[in-house]
């Protein structure tokens, strides 16, 4: 090798480097920027098919989506609000002693009752005591959360103008991708130039697919599970229903972790036990109604993963990143997987494994 | 004066034909300057050594590739004879893309080599989204295959 050509790459790698240190704290705008603009893209690509420019198109789309994210927020966010100042003000009331307040809902208190028995039973457990104290930290935690959001003022606007930003960034992204897709594919080697064609438009389809297919999939089953949640009189019904609706990206777990937090929601506020059937049911159905009609539509085909490697990777996800890693770990893991296999299948043919 | 102001806004109007060059090609003869638009958004810019490989015959086709410029030559089940020859305006990929998906023969560059690409995706994306478009597509696909088929039928 002549030393030009190594002291070039030499430099070449040294920017790399250099450039991926100082982008460092955009990587994250720039991820979700690309899984807005895979959302998009299908619309502004079938507007340019009917000679409305791609800038213009997505100009139009940002139109549409602030209408109805207005819309939205003047039809469902006052009920949202109102519900979750009903559960702020049960735990932030003090007229009471705050143990007393707690342990009058019917689900505690028969909790209590049986601790206490077991007390009287067992005198130097202490059980009852310690689960008071437990109430008590808990709404202490729960009741410091507006506090906090003001405190942290600084990490909220952080996170609205993070929000702001994705939408610029995925504009440039939809305008110009085939500019951008050109530019990638003009740095592969001639040798490998269709194989990496072929895993360009895997990755294309795969991702662009799985989420649209998300996204649509969280807005029906959070909208069927409200609706369904209301006819059995849920409180807090359509916040139940969009977290059933998120927390269904989990395959298997998920409408169950719904399910649960509408039972619980139901036990708290002391409604009568026959309640839970309706609920089992009514969530049941709206399982029923996406496993049947609205998955196989959506995403096409189920994500095919043992229920023992879905558990694993959720739990890996929450040790890794938390919440959000929980909910994402499972597609990301079907998508590197299917991505994986299709690399190999294709190294197979072009001779090259 | 007003036919003035009417040639003056049309001519503001009118969009240079900066792709018209691509109706040298037989399947894109028939396309209208909207539609060389769509098409070109898609092709990518390949260039060859002389003697570099193009494709080997048995790999997965994902490519149309039609010559701007060079020569290359073919191996397989091409022409009677088993070789020939390409050069600009001829494309090569379009008949082993509506067979068996896979190359029915080995492609090299002669001389160098300039090539715009368009990927099987992209074609049948086009064909898909814009249905006339698709239907002009595909009548000179169906042109172009009769016309080698024909080439192939001894005399």
């Amino acid at each position: 090798m002549n030393w030009t050509k190594l002291a070039f790459i030499l430099l070449t790698l040294a920017l790399i480097v250099l450039g991926l240190v100082f982008y460092r704290p955009i990587f994250t705008h720039l991820l979700f920027a690309v899984i807005f603009s895979y959302i998009l893209d299908p619309l502004i690509t079938r507007l340019e098919y009917h000679r409305v420019p791609r800038w213009l198109s997505v100009l139009l789309l940002y139109g549409v989506i602030a209408g109805l994210l207005a819309w939205f927020t003047i039809r469902l966010v006052p009920e949202l609000v109102r519900q979750g100042n009903t559960l702020l003000a049960l735990l932030q009331s003090s007229d009471k002693p705050v143990s007393q307040q707690i342990l009058n809902l019917p689900f505690i208190r028969s909790i209590n009752t049986f601790l206490l028995n077991v007390d009287s039973q067992i005198p130097s457990l202490n059980l009852s005591q310690k689960f008071v104290a437990l109430i008590d930290t808990t709404k202490m935690q729960l009741g410091e959360l507006p506090k906090l959001l003001i405190h942290n003022y600084q990490a909220v606007l952080s996170t609205v103008s993070f929000v702001a930003t994705i939408p610029l960034i995925s504009f440039f992204i939809l305008k110009d991708k085939q500019a951008l897709r050109k530019g990638i594919l003009s740095l592969a080697p001639n040798r490998y130039f269709e194989l990496i064609l072929i895993l360009l438009n895997k990755v294309d389809e795969t991702v662009g697919r799985f989420l649209r297919a998300m996204l649509l999939e969280v807005i029906s089953v959070s909208i069927m599970a409200s609706i369904a949640l209301s006819i059995v009189r849920v409180p807090y019904a359509i916040l139940i229903g969009i977290t059933a609706g998120v927390a269904n990206i989990i395959p298997y777990f998920g409408p169950w972790l719904a399910a649960t937090i509408a039972i619980l929601t139901i036990l708290v506020n002391g409604y009568p036990p026959i309640m839970i059937l309706y609920v089992g049911l009514a969530m049941y159905l709206v399982q029923v109604v996406d496993n049947n009609f609205v998955y196989p539509v959506v995403v096409g085909k189920t994500i095919k993963m043992h229920p023992l490697i879905v558990l694993l990777t959720v739990i890996a996800g929450g040790w890794f990143g938390g919440i959000i890693w929980m909910l994402v770990s499972v597609p990301l893991v079907f998508m590197i997987y299917s991505l994986v296999k299709e690399l190999y299948v294709n190294l197979r043919q072009f001779r090259l494994l | 004066m007003a036919n003035a102001y009417l040639n003056w806004l049309k001519q503001l109007l009118s969009k240079p034909q900066k792709n018209s060059w691509l109706r040298n090609y037989h399947i894109f003869k028939d396309l209208n300057s909207f539609e060389l638009h769509l098409i070109h958004n898609c092709l990518h810019k390949r260039n060859y050594h002389a003697g570099e490989s193009i494709f080997e015959e048995g790999h997965p086709l994902e490519a149309i590739f039609f010559i701007v410029s060079g020569e290359v030559q073919i191996k397989g089940k091409i022409s009677r004879d088993g070789i020939a020859i390409l050069n600009q305006p001829q494309f090569i990929g379009v008949i082993d893309l509506f067979h068996e998906n896979t190359r029915n023969g080995t492609a090299v560059a002669l001389t160098e080599v300039s090539m715009l690409v368009l990927t099987k995706t992209d074609f049948f994306d086009l064909i898909r989204l814009n249905p006339r478009l698709g239907n002009k597509l595909l009548k000179s696909c169906c042109h172009f295959i009769c016309n080698s088929l024909l080439d192939t039928i001894p005399e």
